[in-house]
């Protein structure tokens, strides 16, 4: 695939002035840089025309406030030709836009991209599978080696000629078993960016869906009307293949560097049943920028495999529900947890008529979790599951057993995959495997990983189809208007010489975590928010840390151990407002749905990682009641993202680095640096008790932490000078004898004071320390603790 | 204060000097107050010398008496003064205390004695039969009066064409006037910031860049004979000024140099003279006296005037015009500001003279809409040098931690890049509440903070022998209670505060003479 021209979206210092500035530049939205960079000026008239046009053929870098940077990629292309976006029409609508001329090697770059991609496609249709190119003479051209492939020739249908209806008038095509047909254009909306945005009509379409943002029932119907309405067809040219040996076809094609493009005739396929009496209920409302992610999906009558990218909040559910709606047949859902397996089996009942009516006592939606296996209808259904239970390698029951091998039977006519971003590639493959599904696509908030395999979801899924502005979304009400905050937090004198003393790093994560500052911080928060009504949400990796504030601060904990009941009982407490804060570790992370929540506090998050602190602020990014759908609500911030760090700590480094992809869409995190002196003050006046504001008392929460790393540890001698330092502090203090208290206190540790001692933990974190502690303790049960 | 009457006896005014405004480039005003004992003198020729020009019959002084009237004074102070020239009065009389005050509603607040004294414009005088009375001092009374009565609107005479000789260049146009000394400028400035490959400036303005301190030798090469100049903080504050003040500057520093008072005299007058001029008109050099025709050439360096040798007229530029505004006309009702003298240098050719319109971003990047090569240099000060993009009329730069770090080593202060950004932000913004994000102003800040995290003190260290234990340990006690105690080692040293250091080591000796009185001992004493 086309070398990539630039692999980070850093700017070059290359003198580019050597750009020729067209004399009406100012009236032009865009700069295309030798790079292939754009930049974008937000307060130009046509922004949101240049924007959708630019999210289709690049992927965006940055989007502040007013200059966006894109980056056009073999990938970003590739999605553009897969909504037939022809190379032609993305030039053209580049030099258009562009305030300088567009330079050349952007011109080639776009050329080699698009001159194979999409050219040629792996469509379903009743069940059959064709290999497809427009009938022109480049299309044949290509179909004709494709078809040549000694590879591919084992694996086509060949066709004979008696089976032709009219044989007599035969032409070259046939001859070769080639078979004619059309294909419906894509639908205008799509493509009127490229075709010309000086059409009036266009303009006043985009306009008119501007103004009636909020309004989406209108948006659905017409979405649905453009897929059925009759529409103009162009000729193709297709040979059948044998579906058992399609992998060989599509690895050959890729190899010959025209990867197959796949979609999916729903409307004429009878192989799979469809769901009967499977609506939007008449109350369920589109948005406009959900129905323009459909409209990529669904764009030239057939389905398109690909990845949808909306902000966390924005309604990614609604789309999926309806993407499948659209298509109206069988359909798996994978998600990420039990949880969220429930929240989707609720969605499609909250939207549709698949549960209601005729359907209401067959149960169309099937759940596939340890807890629950409903029964699968025969016929058309959805299924609900996660990805675990779908790769889980390990023995089953016989009850699962069945299930999955009913599943992994049947064709599905699509296959849904939320959070897409956090499941690693192999799991695709076993996924994609096990499930025959005409149709895939993903649901993403945050297309970023940390280890850059995103590249591998392009092929595994598909082209990213949309993606939507984060700052656009919260502009128009979309999404609530979150004030990130930093918090700092000194480190006490004690904490930071143990800290420096430490060469363990589970050591110095816990001290920064526990942190007395930090502590007080966080009572000091909770407290504010708490009488101003808010819901509150606490976030923390580190589950030891967890527990203990939890305790602490005397809220619900949920973590990977909380049995499921527990974890939805507690979660259904918090969606009713009865209870106001909840502590969470990182299965918090995603999908679980707290609409009102409003305020979050994060005191130990995974290293450098963006996407987690996307999905995190994700959690409180659903509009609230107070959020102005009119374009105002940006004035005043109706959510808070707090995140504490402790100053001077590598947390400081992970914190700026986890805020990158924030950044990139256009939020900035205002660094509070005296919050501290405020919280320990009001710490200090707390009745009866003043909270952690004596030395004596965060002493021992430094104890607690060091005897509790110290068990994990393998140096006799940090022990021995942890001893030290507690007996000096001790005598300096309150004169008692810690040292026995240490030998009493060491078989309990922090688990004893916080209380989850004994319960189990599954989530896994790699690391040295789980290590040590595993060939430590291998004798005995892993205690909570023991991460 | 004001309204109490001043010593009849003495000629100073009663109040004591209002404090000069701290503004960063001391006014025209301000250098006039400072002449110190050639004042009287210089001031009283320069309300009396002869107009520049000689061809005409005209007042003496009268321009500069019109641009101290205009420029130099408040609005009651020229309705006060404008109404004591129209007033006859006789060698020993004057307006009466009473009749002076009664001009005043309330207090005089706005008037100041000592500024008019300053000025040569009023003096005070012991009345007989009142307190004191006040007039108008004799060469700025009658100037001032010649100057307002007469019609002559030019300093020089604009002489037809064709009583000079002919021009050997087209007069220029206001464009290239403009595009002038946009060009000097720019030329001073890009030396400054260090662009690469920029010539060096005549002398007098290398001169004036090292004497003022706008630049130093690199500490790496001083000393050798390849000395680069670096610009320093003083010169980071010259370069956020506006052009009017940057010039001004320079005039000022030129001003301080001069020793004679009938140099100061004769310089002060061309500056006056010219900033009676009209923009794009011609003057004779001949009509010009021996000693401007000396200055001539500098005020060329500072982009003040325009003329090629050979011709017969030069042109003075906007900016020497607006340097200090003079002519009565322009200055009705209102004082130009200094804004406007700017915008008077930008505005006329946006392609000759490019404006710097800047946005900050909540992601760090500072876009810039501008071409002009000067810009990217200044920006170059602060923003990373490694990764940026020259685009066509626009600079896309990016604010890293690094970057801003080495622009503190020089010296400029994170106050002074903010004001830089926030005067020349794009003005698509400038009307929103925030010019600059606030991520981005306290990121700034706390980027300044973590360069003064450490403070230095002084601090006194007091070792003690083995067998001083007791000693020390009332050493120890005696700083603390003085809340001088830094360090209590185990070796016996106590660290103390410099503050108390003295008191503590006599506090020591005292000590060890009352121990080895009762023990009995030798006095070892280190003080480091």
């Amino acid at each position: 695939m086309g070398t990539q021209m630039k692999s980070h979206n850093t700017l070059l210092s290359k003198p580019l002035s050597a750009l020729t500035l067209k004399p009406d530049h100012s009236s032009r939205p865009l700069w295309v840089l030798p790079t292939g960079s754009i930049l974008l000026d937000t307060s130009s008239p046509i922004y949101s025309t240049a924007y959708d046009f630019l999210v289709t053929i690049s992927e965006p870098q940055s989007r502040p406030t007013y200059i966006h940077e894109y980056l056009l990629t073999p990938y970003s292309l590739y999605a553009a030709a897969a909504v037939n976006f022809t190379e032609k029409g993305i030039v053209t609508t580049l030099e258009k836009f562009s305030k300088t001329k567009v330079p050349e090697n952007v011109k080639d770059f776009i050329k080699k991209c698009t001159s194979r991609y999409g050219k040629v496609k792996l469509v379903l249709r009743s069940g059959r599978l064709y290999v497809e190119a427009l009938n022109t003479p480049e299309g044949v051209g290509i179909l004709r080696g494709l078809g040549g492939n000694k590879e591919i020739v084992k694996c086509r249908v060949i066709v004979r000629s008696e089976e032709k209806k009219e044989g007599e008038e035969k032409n070259e095509l046939e001859e070769e078993g080639f078979i004619e047909g059309y294909v419906d254009d894509e639908i205008k909306g799509n493509l009127n960016v490229i075709t010309g945005i000086d059409d009036e009509a266009d303009e006043d379409d985009s306009s008119d869906s501007d103004s009636s943002d909020e309004e989406g029932g209108g948006h659905t119907a017409r979405l649905l009307k453009n897929l059925d309405q009759t529409r103009n067809k162009t000729s193709s040219v297709s040979f059948e293949i044998q579906p058992a040996l399609v992998s060989v076809v599509k690895k050959t094609a890729a190899q010959l560097n025209y990867p197959l493009m796949e979609e999916y005739d729903f409307r004429t396929d009878e192989t799979i049943l469809s769901i009967p009496n499977y609506h939007l209920r008449p109350t369920t409302r589109i948005r406009r920028y959900q129905e323009k992610s459909l409209s990529k999906m669904f764009g030239n009558g057939r389905a398109r495999s690909g990845i949808i990218v909306l902000p966390c909040g924005a309604g990614k559910t609604l789309t999926g529900v309806t993407a499948s709606q659209t298509i109206g047949k069988s359909a798996v859902v994978l998600c990420t947890n039990a949880v969220s397996v429930e929240q989707w089996k609720q969605q499609f009942e909250k939207w549709t008529t698949i549960n209601s009516g005729s359907n209401k006592d067959t149960g169309r939606i099937a759940r596939f979790t340890s807890d629950h296996q409903d029964k699968m209808h025969p016929d058309g259904c959805i299924l609900v599951t996660t990805y675990t239970m779908m790769t889980f390698s390990g023995k089953r029951t016989a009850q699962s057993q069945a299930f999955m091998e009913k599943l992994v039977e049947r064709d599905w006519g699509l296959l849904m995959m939320d959070e897409v971003h956090v499941v690693p590639a192999n799991t695709f493959r076993r996924v994609i495997a096990n499930v025959k599904a005409h149709t895939r696509l993903g649901l993403t908030a945050t297309l970023v990983r940390e280890d850059d395999l995103i590249a591998d979801l392009n092929f595994l899924i598909g082209p990213k189809l949309y993606e939507a502005n984060w700052m656009d979304l919260t502009k128009a009400g979309f999404l609530a208007n979150v004030q990130c905050l930093e918090v700092w937090c000194p480190m006490t004198p004690e904490f930071m010489r143990e800290y420096l003393r430490s060469d363990r790093m589970r050591q110095q994560q816990l001290l920064y975590i526990m942190n007395p500052k930090k502590m007080q911080v966080v009572k000091f928060l909770l407290n504010k928010h708490q009488s101003r009504g808010d819901q509150i949400i606490v976030f923390s990796d580190d589950v030891r840390a967890l527990v203990y504030y939890g305790r602490r601060f005397e809220g619900q904990i949920i973590h990977g151990g909380t049995p499921e009941f527990e974890r939805q009982a507690v979660l259904r407490l918090f969606r009713e407002g009865s209870i106001n804060t909840l502590f969470i570790s990182k299965v918090g992370d995603t999908s679980i749905d707290l609409p009102e929540a409003n305020v979050i506090i994060q005191i130990a998050s995974h290293f450098g990682s963006r996407r987690q602190e996307a999905q995190r602020l994700g959690r409180i990014l659903r509009p609230k009641e107070s959020t102005a759908q009119d374009g105002t609500n940006t004035d005043s911030f109706n959510a808070f993202f707090y995140t504490c760090v402790s100053k001077d700590t590598s947390e400081m480094y992970y914190c700026t680095k986890r805020q990158q992809y924030l950044i990139d869409q256009g939020y900035t995190f205002k660094v509070l640096t005296s919050l501290h002196e405020r919280a320990a003050e009001w710490c200090r006046k707390q009745s009866p008790k003043a909270f952690l504001s004596t030395k004596k008392e965060q002493v021992e929460i430094l104890r607690d932490v060091l005897e509790e790393t110290a068990l994990a540890g393998d140096a006799q001698k940090a022990e021995s000078e942890e001893m030290k330092f507690l007996r000096a502090e001790g005598k300096k203090g309150e004169n008692r004898n810690l040292e026995v208290d240490f030998f009493e206190k060491r078989s309990g540790g922090l688990s004893s004071v916080s209380g989850g001692g004994g319960k189990s933990y599954e989530e896994r974190s790699a690391g040295k320390g789980n290590k040590l502690m595993k060939q430590r303790k291998s004798n005995k049960k892993i205690n909570i603790f023991d991460l | 204060m004001a309204s109490s009457p001043p010593p009849p006896a003495t000629d100073l005014p009663p109040t004591l000097p209002a404090s000069f405004s701290a503004s960063s480039s001391p006014s025209f005003l301000h250098y006039l107050r400072n002449l110190g004992s050639k004042a009287p003198k210089t001031m009283a020729a320069l309300y009396s010398s002869p107009s520049p020009s000689t061809l005409s019959p005209q007042p003496p002084g009268s321009f500069f008496a019109l641009t101290v009237l205009t420029n130099l004074l408040n609005e009651i102070e020229r309705c006060v003064v404008l109404r004591m020239v129209a007033l006859e009065w006789t060698e020993d009389s004057g307006i009466t205390e009473r009749d002076f005050n009664s001009w005043f509603i309330g207090s005089k607040k706005d008037w100041d004695w000592e500024k008019l004294n300053d000025l040569c414009i009023i003096s005070l005088n012991p009345s007989r039969s009142s307190s004191w009375f006040v007039k108008l001092r004799s060469p700025f009374h009658s100037s001032l009066r010649s100057a307002l009565t007469s019609t002559q609107k030019h300093p020089w005479s604009l002489l037809p064409s064709a009583q000079l000789k002919p021009s050997p260049t087209p007069p220029p146009t206001l464009n290239e006037l403009n595009a002038y000394t946009q060009n000097i400028w720019n030329g001073i400035l890009h030396y400054l910031v260090g662009t690469k490959n920029t010539q060096e400036p005549n002398p007098t303005v290398l001169r004036f860049l090292r004497e003022t301190g706008l630049m130093d030798v690199d500490a790496k090469t001083a000393g050798t004979k390849r000395e680069k100049w670096e610009i320093t903080k003083k010169g980071y504050d010259f370069m956020l000024k506006d052009v009017s003040e940057q010039v001004w500057s320079f005039v000022f520093s030129y001003l301080q140099t001069l020793q004679s008072t009938s140099s100061i005299i004769s310089t002060l007058l061309l500056l006056t003279s010219l900033s009676h001029c009209t923009l794009s008109e011609g003057y004779p050099v001949s009509l010009l006296t021996k000693s401007h025709k000396t200055l001539m050439p500098k005020f060329k360096d500072f982009g003040l005037i325009y003329y090629t040798s050979g011709s017969p007229k030069f042109y003075p530029t906007s900016i020497a015009i607006s340097l200090i505004p003079g002519s009565l006309s322009s200055s009705c009702g209102h004082l130009p500001s200094p804004t406007s003298v700017h915008s008077l240098l930008s505005l006329p050719d946006q392609t000759k003279n490019p404006t710097l319109n800047i946005i900050v971003q909540t992601n760090f990047t500072v876009v810039a809409y501008t071409s002009s090569p000067l810009h990217l240099s200044m920006l170059l000060l602060f923003c990373d040098k490694d990764d940026y993009m020259v685009l066509p009329n626009v600079l896309v730069m990016k604010l890293t931690r690094d970057s801003v770090k080495e622009s503190f080593k020089r010296g400029i202060k994170c106050s002074q890049i903010l004001k830089f950004l926030k005067k020349h932000s794009h003005p698509l913004i400038v009307d929103a509440d925030y010019r600059i994000p606030e991520n981005v102003q306290s990121q700034l800040h706390l980027w300044e903070k973590e360069e003064v995290r450490i403070k230095c003190s002084l601090a006194f260290k007091i070792y003690f022998e083995e067998e001083e234990k007791e000693v020390e340990r009332d050493v120890a006690g005696w700083a603390e209670e003085r809340g001088g105690l830094i360090f209590r080692g185990k070796g016996g040293v106590v660290v103390v505060k410099y503050e108390i250091a003295e008191g503590a080591v006599r506090f020591k000796k005292r000590r060890v003479r009352e121990w080895r009185e009762e023990e009995g001992g030798e006095d070892d004493m280190i003080v480091y």
